[in-house]
């Protein structure tokens, strides 16, 4: 891990995703009742266990980012709740602590994992000659 | 102490100032603060008096908007739905908003973040609209679907046996859990907002679609502008379809940008004997296949999976939440691979295996009486036409007058798309992969009717792209700046389409919105009805089945009603198999009934009647918006 290249604006998304965690299960567990309670649980589905996966794989995208977070954190709610009410054991507290789970040891494991480029790609065009046919008179005389 | 310290430092200042002028020293600032002055100050030279104006328009539109949405009175709305209830202040502020965006889109230069301000300005006006302006969630399936996370979280669990939501309950899953973690009853919190959330979620992926196919920020902006401007079909609302078509475009936008195809073989027939003979016809399909050169965005190997992995999930999602979305999907990535724009060959037979599993075994229940009459559907083209353009072509003068609007609109976007591909065609750039996901939902129309709408979602799954390619016949431009005649050009396309657009979107809105009192009536009805009794109604836009959705029998008397089958009618309320029945009259019922048949054929008030001769029969519950009338169908005990 080379903390060099961890300058402030680097922490902020970690800080946001833990911080978002923790009021999201204080709020639940808690049973806050309290009209910031929707909105919590909204932002923290919504985007912060697909954001943390994004990051831990070395996508830290400005606005594409927000778009595919959104997409894979509702992907997993969705997946998670799929799999445990197909497998019978359905509990919202058991949902809550998988996602928060999933979106905080990518969190934490973000630091350790070095960010790589992918090669330039190249455009190549290929054609394909025609497969060369046998003269009909050819086949003919065969 | 002090004193004498301090004359030795004056003095030393005044000798000082003698000798030189004295300089403030510059405080030390914080990085980050320095970085913002230095981004402030660079702004403000840079600011020039042009781009004042379309801030200031875009202020005051706003402004004007929310000062005429209380004068919005619903009580007036006639079949030509809201745009029958929109103040003339509305328009103003529409038309400040369009001036604004067509200056800014033409300035010298591009400013995507107050260009971005202008487009969530305009979705709020045109998605939010009725969330402020109707008391209570609009639209009846919504309601419907706040019923279905309430059977899954009262029950824990799915019975496919009820209906086809409970065959791909993916969507209401997701709503439960989040419904319970943020500690709501139920789901119809998250009605209202809706339309307005999911349409700023299309923007994300939108951007990143347009932004794979083209340089032009303007090009860009102006898709997404006409994208909002022409999506009249409603199915924003709180449903699995809404989700969906995001996961859809998000798919799209990582293929698009991650996986584009940097090597291109030119498939044998072209080079074929045939095509030798016909070189002009050669060479258009050789342009097809290597035109566009836009190379994906470099990714490492394991980002590669991760995406790969990300499409995966996503597309499972969306098998077990809607049945049509994953087939739209499938058929554009397979038309995408076909013709060699994207790289991953395995995605579609995952794709594939995921729906043929979910379809066999999870929606089993559903598909087992259905499978027959849905295999000798397919391929009927003319019975899908009928079901989805002849039969809807009917009603009130005014909804009429909808209904030909929107099928203009949608006609028109396709042509627009069509002509946009011709003049990017002649300026060099064929954009095969925008045509190809245009015409990817088609074969769509030949599977199913899906209930009449299947035209309408094949507009909607071709719209993204459509309206890409629209925007490209007045962009890109000749000229970089923009002369007048781009901006003129904007505004009245804008203005044309946005004109048409409070037709086509809102056309419906006299059936579609709910009073207060409409809730009040359903409310009552489940706290009167038992559990197991008959809820009729004459048709289903009713704000209802959002709660104990598997506890009571509705039926729908519509067809009885038209056929004025009265004999039927009574036999199905007075089933002796249910106790009670209720029959609930409402506004949105009657509104429907006079928009989609003549005049006098459905009479509320003759249904009344008749039905009040029968002693068994009472009137329980009136307010000015419903009625509800109670049948008991057993003797009381002595």
């Amino acid at each position: 891990m080379n903390w060099k290249d961890w300058g402030w604006k680097r922490w902020v998304w970690p800080l946001v995703l833990i911080l978002s965690t923790l009021a999201v299960s204080l709020a639940a567990f808690q049973n806050w009742q309290s009209p910031l309670r929707p909105l919590i649980t909204l932002w923290f589905m919504a985007i912060c266990p697909g954001m943390a996966l994004l990051r831990v794989f070395g996508l830290r995208l400005a606005a594409a980012g927000w778009t595919l977070a959104i997409a894979f954190s509702l992907a997993l709610d969705t997946a998670v709740g799929i799999a445990l009410l197909y497998s019978g054991r359905w509990s919202w507290q058991t949902g809550l602590v998988i996602l928060a789970a999933i979106t905080l040891i990518s969190t934490l494991l973000e630091p350790f994992i070095k960010r790589s480029e992918g090669p330039q790609p190249v455009i190549v065009v290929t054609k394909v000659p025609a497969r060369p046919r046998k003269p009909r008179a050819a086949a003919k005389t065969e | 102490m002090t004193d004498q310290t301090q004359k030795p430092l004056e003095s030393k200042l005044l000798a000082q100032t003698a000798s030189e002028p004295l300089r403030l020293k510059q405080l030390p600032l914080s990085r980050a603060s320095s970085k913002f002055l230095e981004w402030v100050n660079t702004w403000v030279k840079n600011w020039q008096p042009a781009q004042v104006l379309p801030i200031i328009l875009m202020i005051v539109g706003s402004a004007v908007w929310l000062f005429s949405l209380p004068q919005v009175n619903l009580d007036r709305m006639n079949d030509l739905g809201l745009v029958s209830t929109l103040p003339i202040t509305a328009w103003i502020a529409l038309g400040l908003l369009t001036i604004s965006f067509s200056l800014v889109l033409t300035a010298q230069k591009v400013n995507s973040v107050l260009i971005l301000f202008h487009m969530i300005i305009l979705v709020f006006m045109l998605y939010g609209i009725t969330a402020i302006v109707e008391t209570v969630p609009r639209f009846g399936p919504s309601w419907r679907h706040a019923g279905v996370i309430d059977y899954i979280l009262r029950n824990e669990n799915v019975n496919p046996r009820i209906d086809a939501y409970f065959n791909w309950p993916g969507f209401f899953i997701m709503g439960g859990l989040i419904t319970q973690i943020a500690g709501l009853d139920s789901a119809v919190y998250f009605l209202k907002w809706s339309p307005f959330f999911f349409q700023l979620l299309y923007m994300g992926p939108l951007w990143m679609i347009y932004n794979s196919l083209t340089r032009s920020r303007r090009l860009i902006w102006f898709g997404i502008w006409v994208f909002y401007l022409v999506n009249w079909v409603g199915q924003d609302y709180f449903s699995p379809q809404a989700m969906n078509f995001f996961y859809y475009l998000v798919i799209l936008a990582i293929l698009l940008r991650w996986f584009r195809s940097s090597e291109v073989t030119i498939p044998r027939l072209v080079n074929g004997k045939l095509l030798q003979q016909i070189p002009k016809i050669q060479g258009v399909i050789t342009q097809v296949f290597t035109s566009e050169k836009a190379p994906p965005v470099p990714t490492s190997l394991t980002q590669k999976a991760f995406f790969l992995l990300m499409m995966v999930v996503i597309y499972f999602v969306s098998v077990t939440s809607h049945q049509l979305t994953q087939f739209a999907i499938l058929f554009s990535v397979l038309l995408l691979l076909i013709f060699q724009r994207i790289t991953p060959k395995a995605l579609p037979i995952i794709m594939l295996v995921l729906s043929g599993m979910w379809i066999a075994y999870m929606a089993s229940a559903f598909m087992a009486g259905r499978l027959k009459g849905m295999l000798e559907a397919f391929g009927q083209l003319e019975t899908a036409l009928d079901a989805n353009l002849v039969n809807r072509m009917n009603g009130s003068p005014g909804h009429m007058v909808v209904t030909q609007l929107r099928l203009g609109l949608t006609l028109g976007v396709w042509l627009a798309a069509m002509l946009g591909f011709v003049r990017q065609w002649i300026r060099g750039t064929l954009e095969t992969s925008a045509a190809l996901l245009v015409a990817a939902p088609f074969p769509l129309l030949i599977m199913q009717t899906y209930g009449g709408e299947m035209l309408m979602r094949i507009y909607m799954f071709s719209l993204p792209l459509a309206a890409f390619l629209a925007a490209a016949l007045i962009f890109p431009i000749i000229k970089e700046p923009p002369s007048w005649r781009y901006t003129v050009a904007v505004g009245l396309a804008s203005a044309v389409l946005l004109g048409v657009f409070w037709f086509g979107r809102y056309g419906n809105e006299r059936m579609e919105y709910f009073t207060p009192a409409e809730v009040a009536a359903v409310e009552f009805t489940y706290q009167h009805a038992e559990p197991g009794s008959l809820i009729a109604t004459v048709t289903t836009n009713l704000p209802y089945k959002y709660i104990n959705y598997e506890k009571y029998k509705y039926v729908k008397l519509e067809k009885d009603l038209v056929l004025g089958d009265m004999v039927s009618l009574f036999t199905t309320l007075k089933n002796p198999k249910y106790d009670h029945a209720y029959l609930l009259l409402t506004r949105a019922q009657e509104a429907y009934v006079e928009m989609y048949y003549d005049p006098g054929l459905i009479d509320f008030e003759k249904l009344e009647n008749q039905l009040l001769f029968d002693p068994q029969i009472k009137v329980i519950y009136t307010n000015p918006d419903a009625k509800i009338l109670e049948i008991t169908n057993f003797e009381a005990a002595p």
